[in-house]
C-alpha cells in the first residue's frame, strides 16, 4: 500500500472542506511551513502552536505531520525577525528537518470553513457555556444565570487551567450576557455595547485597556475579561483531531498540547 | 501668556499631535499623564490646562503593530459611531474646558530610556540604544537573579501583576528594554545584542512569546517580563514633564501616573 504523505493529507482536508460547500481562499496564509509535503506521514500531531517544545512531543509520539494553528517562525505571516537568513530561524529549520517533521498551518479555514467556528465553540464548551451561547465566533453572545464578575473570573481560570485572567472592572458587579472580542478594541466594540462583560484572548493593552478603564467612570458598567491567547484557542486543536481522524484513518492522529508560554506574577503585598 | 498651542508647537516638533479643546486660550498648568483618563479629564476640568497624553483618548484604534509608529484603523469612525462610552468621553472633553494633546510620538524621547533607568535603580544609568531596535535600549545592572528582579520592578511601577516567560533563578547583568509593546524584532535585537533579560510592557502572545520559547528551547535562556504598556510607558511622564517645564518655566507643570486597572481571580483571596 502506497505510504500517505502530508501533501495527500491536506489534499484530503481541501478536499473535504469543499465538498461540504467551503471554498479553499487561495489568499490564505494556511499552508505548508516547514519540511517536506511529500514525505511519508506515521503520525499527526494537532497542535495550537509548533514550538520546538511542541514539536519535541509531537516527535516523541509517533508523529511527523504537525497541523498548527499559530505560526512556525513568530510571525503571523510568517517573516521570521531579523530574516530568514538569521541562525535562529536557521536553527529551527535545521531542527525540524533532522526530526523529519513537517509542519502545515490550519488557521483562517480552522476557523472560516466550518458550519459554526471550531475553535471558537471548543472554548465555550471547555467552560460548559455551549447550550447558553448564542450567534457564531466572535459575534456569539453567551447568557449565564447572573453571576458576581469575581465569581466569574474565578471558575474561567478554574475552567481553563489558567493563571492568567485579568479583568477590568467591580469584582461584585454582576454580569449574565457575554460577548467576545478578538485581539484588538475595535473588535470587542459590539460585544462591550451589548454585554456586561467581554471577553477576548490576548488584547491589545494600550487601546482596549483605557477603554474599558473609563467604561465605569463615565456610567457604563462592562467589564472586560482578558485571558491568554493560548487558553481561549488551544481547545480547537484538540478538538480538531476527530475530523482529521475521521479523513485519514490509516495513521494515527493525536492532540499534543502547546504549553501557556506565559506564567502570570502577582505583586508582593 | 503662554497658551496651550504655544506648547503644543514646541512637542510637535518631535511627530503628530492631535488636539481637542481651546488650544488657543492662556494656560497656568501643565498635565503629562499616559492616558487621558476620563478621571484626569474631570479632576482638570475648569481650569487653564493642557493636559498631554500617549494614549488617544478617544481610543482611536490603530490596525497595525507598528511598535514606535501609530497607525489609526480607517474602519475606526465607522467603529466607533454611537458607542456610548467613546461618545461620554467625546462629551466630557467638550465640557471639560481643558485642552488636550495627544502626542504619542513625543513618548518616544524618554519611554524605553525611563524604563531603563527604573530597571537599573539609577537615574544616570548608562543606557544604549540598541541598533536595528527601533528604540529598544539595554542597560547594565548588578547581577541579579530574574525573579528578584521582577519583584522590585513591579513595585516601583505599581504594577499589580506581570507576565514572564523562564527562570526566576536566572541572573541578569544586562537587560533589554522596551516600555510599550516589544516586537519580535526587536526582541531579536536585544538577544542579539547580549539582553539576558527582557523587560517590556507586551508582546504579541503568538509571536514574541513563541519567540522566546523557542530561544529557550535552543539553549538561549533569555527571561522576559511584561508589566504592563501603561505601567511601563508613564515612567517617562516626570522626564517629559521637566521638558515642558525647561522650556516654559512660568507653567505649573506636574505629571501623574495611574494605577493599574486589573485585578485576577487571585488577588480576590
Amino acid at each position: 500500500m502506497r505510504s500517505i504523505t502530508g501533501r495527500d493529507v491536506v489534499e484530503r482536508i481541501v478536499a473535504d472542506i469543499e465538498r461540504r460547500g467551503f471554498a479553499w481562499d487561495a489568499e490564505t496564509i494556511d499552508g505548508f511551513k516547514a519540511g517536506d509535503p511529500d514525505r511519508p506521514v506515521r503520525g499527526i500531531a494537532s497542535t495550537w502552536m509548533a514550538t520546538q517544545e511542541t514539536l519535541a512531543a509531537a516527535v516523541a509520539v509517533g508523529c511527523d505531520l504537525v497541523v498548527t494553528h499559530e505560526p512556525t517562525f513568530w510571525d503571523h505571516f510568517e517573516t521570521p525577525p531579523a530574516g530568514a537568513a538569521h541562525p535562529w530561524y536557521r536553527t529551527k529549520r535545521d531542527w525540524i528537518a533532522s526530526r523529519g517533521t513537517t509542519i502545515w498551518r490550519f488557521h483562517d479555514h480552522h476557523h472560516m470553513a466550518f458550519p459554526r467556528d471550531p475553535v471558537l465553540d471548543a472554548f465555550f464548551d471547555r467552560l460548559g457555556w455551549l447550550p447558553g451561547t448564542s450567534g457564531n465566533s466572535v459575534t456569539a453572545r453567551t447568557e449565564l444565570p447572573p453571576v458576581r464578575l469575581g465569581d466569574l473570573a474565578r471558575q474561567m481560570s478554574a475552567a481553563l487551567g489558567t493563571r492568567v485572567v485579568r479583568v477590568i472592572g467591580a469584582p461584585t458587579q454582576v454580569v449574565s450576557r457575554i460577548g467576545y472580542g478578538i485581539h484588538d478594541l475595535a473588535s470587542a466594540l459590539d460585544a462591550a455595547r451589548d454585554c456586561d462583560v467581554v471577553v477576548v484572548g490576548e488584547l491589545r493593552e494600550w487601546d482596549a485597556f483605557e477603554y474599558f478603564r473609563d467604561a465605569g467612570a463615565l456610567g457604563r458598567d462592562v467589564a472586560l475579561i482578558v485571558i491568554s491567547h493560548a487558553a481561549l484557542e488551544t481547545w480547537g486543536s484538540t478538538a480538531l483531531v476527530p475530523w482529521l481522524a475521521q479523513l485519514v484513518p490509516e495513521i494515527p492522529v493525536r492532540s499534543v498540547l502547546a504549553p501557556e508560554p506565559y506564567v502570570l506574577r502577582r505583586a508582593a503585598i | 501668556m503662554i497658551d496651550a498651542d504655544d506648547v503644543i508647537a514646541r512637542i510637535a516638533r518631535h511627530g503628530r499631535v492631535e488636539s481637542w479643546g481651546p488650544t488657543a486660550a492662556p494656560i497656568d498648568d501643565v498635565v503629562v499623564c499616559w492616558s487621558a483618563t476620563a478621571e484626569a479629564i474631570s479632576a482638570a476640568a475648569g481650569t487653564a490646562t493642557l493636559l498631554i497624553c500617549r494614549a488617544h483618548p478617544l481610543s482611536a484604534s490603530p490596525t497595525r503593530w507598528d511598535p514606535g509608529q501609530l497607525v489609526e484603523g480607517d474602519s475606526w469612525d465607522a467603529r466607533s459611531a454611537g458607542d456610548a462610552v467613546i461618545d461620554a468621553k467625546r462629551a466630557l472633553i467638550a465640557s471639560s474646558g481643558i485642552a488636550i494633546a495627544w502626542a504619542p510620538a513625543w513618548w518616544d524621547l524618554e519611554r524605553s530610556r525611563s524604563l531603563a533607568y527604573v530597571v537599573a535603580g539609577r537615574p544616570d544609568a548608562p543606557v544604549r540604544v540598541v541598533p536595528g531596535g527601533d528604540g529598544a535600549v539595554l542597560v547594565d545592572i548588578t547581577p541579579t537573579p530574574f525573579g528578584g528582579l521582577v519583584d522590585r520592578l513591579m513595585t516601583e511601577c505599581g504594577a499589580r501583576h506581570a507576565l514572564t516567560t523562564g527562570d526566576d533563578s536566572t541572573v541578569a547583568t544586562r537587560v533589554g528594554c522596551v516600555a510599550g509593546i516589544a516586537s519580535p524584532d526587536q526582541i531579536a535585537a536585544l538577544v542579539d545584542a547580549g539582553a539576558e533579560a527582557i523587560v517590556a510592557g507586551e508582546t504579541v502572545e503568538w509571536e514574541g512569546a513563541p519567540f522566546l520559547q523557542d530561544l529557550h528551547a535552543s539553549g538561549r535562556h533569555v527571561v522576559f517580563a511584561a508589566l504592563g504598556t501603561a505601567t511601563t510607558e508613564q515612567l517617562a511622564n516626570a522626564a517629559l514633564a521637566r521638558r515642558i517645564a525647561e522650556d516654559f518655566p512660568a507653567l505649573r507643570v506636574r505629571a501623574i501616573s495611574h494605577a493599574d486597572p486589573t485585578w485576577t481571580p487571585e488577588d480576590l483571596g
